[in-house]
């Protein structure tokens, strides 16, 4: 077990570096001159030299490869060009920020979605419950993220004027955890985590569907009714086993899923990682977009690890070698 | 074989627990398939005395497993059932699913084949016994508990095991495990359905021999499937031979396979290994050509004059009713009368292989 | 997404069978039927957009009186009214059929051919290219979607081209997984060993009884390609990094929620949010038939 963990880690750190890698030579390769978009905002010389000297860009390809490496492994991103601060500084609290809609809105998704998934799996084949959860579910998976937040938007802050939908709300001074324990941020949070729950519901609910409905036919099943347990207990043997195959697809699936919650906080104006990233892309802060995408890489790796770990709980069939 | 096992109160109380007499009366069982209905049944009619070991022999595909899972209503949805399945006189068909679930495993249990897939594989095997005793009876973890491992005791597994998963265990573990549960509650009717067909030959045995021995002791009700013609020998009083759907002989086992007197019994009889007397030459194993008719569309009159080296005109104009030729004893075969020169032809391959060429 | 995909052997007498049993389970199925028949529709108004169009698409209309007409409701010379600049509402929407399916179809055929390409090679020949390639995807699934997107968009520039590369650097990978896994069954089928030992070449062996029977799973792949470049497409437009000189749905719904009618103007915000959730919903519905069909534990018996 530990053994196994050991080298999973060493995966994971491995991945991490091609993906680092790969990052490098985007930013080195595909802007012929990174700073060419700012001299044309008239930038002395001097000040472009600096600039480069600061994004390690001065000196051989081999050598600005180790040294963003070695700023790398201590997490040292640099400097923001467009807050003049530690890159680290800025991302901090953005990644705490997304964390308070990502994490509520990924488990309320995942929940419900698995327990509507055991219900239309459970349902009688071609019953209008299954059709029509099918159906259903389908057609919100297809509904981009924005256009989920569009609507609550329009539902719930336009036109029912219930909840606010821009922003965390006033920090009114307060800092640390009192800066999110008051009523109006937590109001705030309604509407942005109600829109990642949505979006990531459907898919939890197909793939649980489908797999209580392979399950229902299994041998065991018939020896679990053959008991004369309620039905709802058989119905949970089903869903336990089509744990399994959605456990494997949830954490990687969270790579397509921050994606959708990027979007999501800029319909919200949420100032998370994801919305810093697209305003540092569209400033040309590069060490700030650098650094977001490669925390959100890193987050992607951990979660792929998290998956083995939870995996080899819920299936005693798994043996860690 | 002895049965040493440490019995706690609860297991007396359901030790005492009385054998079951089942009555099946005009059972016809029809799939809803996408081409229409599959009679896999098509009206059969038998009993199992208290007590009594009852075996359901016939060709894989005629209709044995469906017949079993009927009895406890397993079969699809969709799937249409008539007739009766009184079980002491009261109809499993009719009840209400409450009557039902209390009915299942208290009255009457499942020994299934244990192929891989018959437990939960992500669930310890202890707590899916548990889980069988904890339905029906009002008791707590420990005692259930304590009730698993003298079930394991009793089918000869260490009870340490009880907290390992079904992949951790060879097939016959899985088998005795799969028997323990059966166990759980002493239903009064055990239905075996091929409980050793996926198991080595000495596996078999000591498979057969448990439930022999746990039979001797407990005398259960029991239906036996098989396509063994040895194992119901060994182990049935009486016999049903089933074919497409139908019974075609039934009768105390002595009488039906000694003197089988259907074509099909015949056959079959023919076709398995059999212990010989010393000296007696080992006659040669036939085998019954063909296989078994399409249900969605039977053929006419007798179901087995595709394949039978007897039939005549009349074979396939009409079909012969399960008539009592002796007290207990009834055959589906227009012919019956016959069976004393069917037995003799029998024995010579030509006989078979005609019939094969008349089919083809 | 691998495990989705499960395969069913098709006999290999029946010629044609491989196309034709799976476009018979997308009509049986009614919501598979559905989706092909909005397809069919959103097709027609993506070729004949120009013709349909009433306006130019970045033309301000002015009124009589020389105003500018911002944010009109639908009219009768404007039917879906105008935006905050004065334009046709109606003419971007149409014109933004042809946009989006054309990135979603040429983005959805290159990542096909692609994935096809990788997939047959690494799956068929095995060995170190096999290795590879694995290794490849391996990491490459470790990077987030659309903050790549947004990054590579983000410094090559936007323009459609720029968006359909990336599309393809980002979806070919779990195809060409996909489809290997594909290959690897129908590789070790007994009649592709009895071709090979009877000394078909492998090319022979790859189009006549590899591509044949990995056919569904490319199809699926390519219909749910389609999904994610149009969604890539659009999530990139609404986020900004549209195509300055098209005019997506994704766009138009960056320019309202950008000019702050995101919550007043609904003729400009409800058609291409619409037309959005139809297309996407309509191709997976035939993925989820054609995956459904791939699936002989799912299937009715
Ligand atoms: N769920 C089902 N739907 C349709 N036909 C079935 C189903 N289960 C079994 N059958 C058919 O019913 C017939 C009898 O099957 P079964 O009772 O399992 O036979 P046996 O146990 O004697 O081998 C077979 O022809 C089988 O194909
Ligand atoms: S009725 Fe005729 S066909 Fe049927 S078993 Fe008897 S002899 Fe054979
Ligand atoms: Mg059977």
């Amino acid at each position: 077990m530990r053994a196994y963990i050991l080298r999973r880690l060493l995966q994971s750190i491995v991945v991490v570096f091609a993906v680092t890698t790969i990052m490098f030579f985007i930013f080195r390769i595909v802007p012929a001159d990174p700073t060419a978009m700012m001299v044309e905002r008239g930038m002395s010389e001097e000040a472009r030299q600096a600039l480069l000297k600061e994004w390690g860009l001065t000196g051989s390809l081999g050598t600005q490869y180790v040294s963003y490496i070695k700023n790398l492994m201590v997490f040292d991103f640099g400097e923001s060009f467009f807050y003049k601060k530690p890159v680290w500084d800025v991302l901090l609290p953005r990644i705490v920020n997304t964390l308070w809609i990502a994490v509520p809105g990924l488990l309320m998704g995942a929940a419900i979605g698995a327990g509507l998934g055991m219900v239309v799996g459970w349902s009688k084949r071609g019953s209008a419950t299954e059709r029509s959860g099918i159906l259903v579910a389908t057609i919100i998976r297809g509904t981009p993220s924005f256009i989920i937040g569009i609507a609550l938007l329009a539902i719930f802050s336009s036109w029912l004027g219930w909840l606010p939908g821009f922003g965390m709300g006033d920090a009114n001074g307060k800092t640390g955890i009192a800066r999110f324990l008051q009523g109006d941020f937590l109001i705030h949070l309604i509407l942005p985590v109600l829109a990642i729950t949505i979006y990531f519901l459907p898919e939890n609910l197909l793939l649980m569907r489908s797999g209580v409905a392979e399950n229902r036919t299994e041998d065991y099943i018939e020896l679990v009714r053959a008991k004369g347990v309620s039905n709802s207990r058989v119905a949970w043997h089903a869903g336990r086993n089509s744990l399994l195959p959605l456990i494997t697809w949830l954490f990687p699936a969270l790579a397509e899923t921050i994606a959708g919650i990027v979007v999501i906080e800029i319909v919200f104006s949420w100032p998370g990682i994801g919305r810093e990233l697209v305003m540092a892309v569209t400033r040309q802060d590069f060490p700030l977009a650098q650094a977001a995408f490669f925390l959100l890489a890193v987050m992607i790796v951990v979660a792929n690890f998290a998956a083995d770990l939870t995996y080899g709980k819920l299936d005693p069939r798994v043996v860690y070698r | 074989m002895t049965l040493n096992t440490h019995e706690t109160d609860f297991d007396r109380k359901l030790n005492a627990k009385p054998p079951v007499e089942l009555s099946v009366r005009d059972l016809r069982i029809a799939y809803a398939t996408s081409r229409g209905p599959f009679r896999a049944v098509d009206g059969i009619s038998f009993d199992v005395q208290p007590s009594s070991v009852l075996g359901l022999v016939g060709e894989s595909g005629c209709g044995k497993s469906t017949v079993v899972k009927s009895l406890m209503r397993l079969l699809p949805d969709g799937t249409q059932v008539d007739g009766e399945v009184l079980l002491n006189g009261q109809n499993v068909l009719a009840m209400t699913d409450g009557a039902l679930r209390k009915t299942r495993w208290n009255k009457i249990a499942l020994i299934t084949q244990s192929a891989m897939n018959a437990l939960d594989p992500v669930i310890c095997i202890g707590d899916q016994i548990i889980e069988s005793i904890q339905a029906h009876e009002n008791v707590s973890r420990k005692v259930a508990w304590a009730r698993a491992e003298s079930l394991f005791t009793l089918v000869g597994l260490p009870t340490a095991r009880l907290r390992e998963y079904p992949h951790q265990f060879s097939g016959g573990m899985r088998q005795r495990a799969v028997i323990a549960m059966a166990l759980s509650l002493n239903a009064g009717l055990l239905l075996a359905d091929e409980p050793t067909t996926a198991l080595d030959p000495i596996m078999q045995d000591q498979i057969m021999s448990r439930i022999r021995a746990i039979q001797d002791r407990l005398h259960r009700s029991m239906i036996l499937v098989t396509h063994d013609i040895g194992l119901v020998a060994e182990n049935c009083n009486t016999v049903a031979v089933m074919y497409a759907g139908k019974i075609v002989e039934m009768g105390p086992v002595e009488q039906v396979l000694v003197a089988p007197e259907h074509p099909y019994t015949i056959g079959l009889h023919n076709a398995f290994p059999r212990m010989l007397a010393e000296g007696e030459e080992r006659p040669p194993l036939i085998s019954i050509a063909g296989g078994l008719p399409n249900l969605l569309n039977p053929p006419s009159g007798c179901r087995f004059h595709t394949r039978c080296p007897f039939a005549t005109d009349r074979c396939s104009a009409q079909e012969p009713p399960l008539r009592e030729v002796q007290p207990r004893r009834s055959v589906a075969c227009h012919h019956a009368g016959q069976a004393v020169d069917f037995r003799r032809r029998a024995t010579n391959p030509e006989t078979w292989a005609t019939a094969a060429r008349g089919t083809s | 997404m691998t495990t989705l995909v499960k395969y069913t052997k098709q006999s290999p007498s029946r010629r044609w069978s491989w196309l034709t049993d799976p476009l018979a389970a997308l009509i049986r199925d009614r919501f598979a039927l559905g989706g092909l028949i909005i397809l069919a529709i959103f097709f027609l108004i993506a070729i004949f957009a120009p013709l349909i169009a009433t306006h130019p698409p970045f033309e301000s209309a002015i009124s009589d009186t020389g105003r500018l007409m911002r944010l009109q409701p639908p009219s009768a010379d404007h039917w879906l009214g105008t935006t905050t600049f004065g334009q046709d509402v109606f003419s971007q929407f149409v014109l933004g059929f042809r946009v989006t399916l054309m990135v979603g179809v040429l983005g959805a055929i290159a990542v096909g051919v692609i994935s096809t390409l990788f997939g047959v090679i690494s799956g068929y020949f095995g060995g170190w290219v096999d290795d590879v390639l694995m290794r490849i995807t391996d990491i490459a699934l470790s990077i987030p979607t659309l903050p790549f997107a947004i990054l590579a968009v983000g410094l090559l520039g936007p323009s459609i081209n720029n968006i359909i590369l990336v599309i393809v650097l980002l979806f070919w990978r779990n195809g060409a997984r996909i489809i290997r896994s594909a290959v690897l069954t129908e590789r070790e089928r007994v009649y592709v060993k009895w071709a090979r030992t009877a000394g078909a070449s492998h090319v022979h062996i790859i189009r006549c009884h590899i591509l044949p029977n990995v056919f569904r799973v490319i199809f699926l792949w390519v219909t749910m390609s389609v999904a994610f470049a149009v969604l890539t497409e659009a999530s990139l437009s609404f986020i900004g990094l549209g195509d300055p000189s098209t005019t997506s749905w994704g766009q138009m719904l960056n320019t309202a929620f950008t000019s702050g009618n995101l919550r007043s103007a609904w003729w400009w915000v409800v058609p291409p949010s619409l037309a959005l959730v139809m297309l996407i919903s309509s191709l997976y519905l035939v993925g989820r038939a054609f995956e459904e069909h791939a699936n002989p534990r799912l299937r009715a018996k």
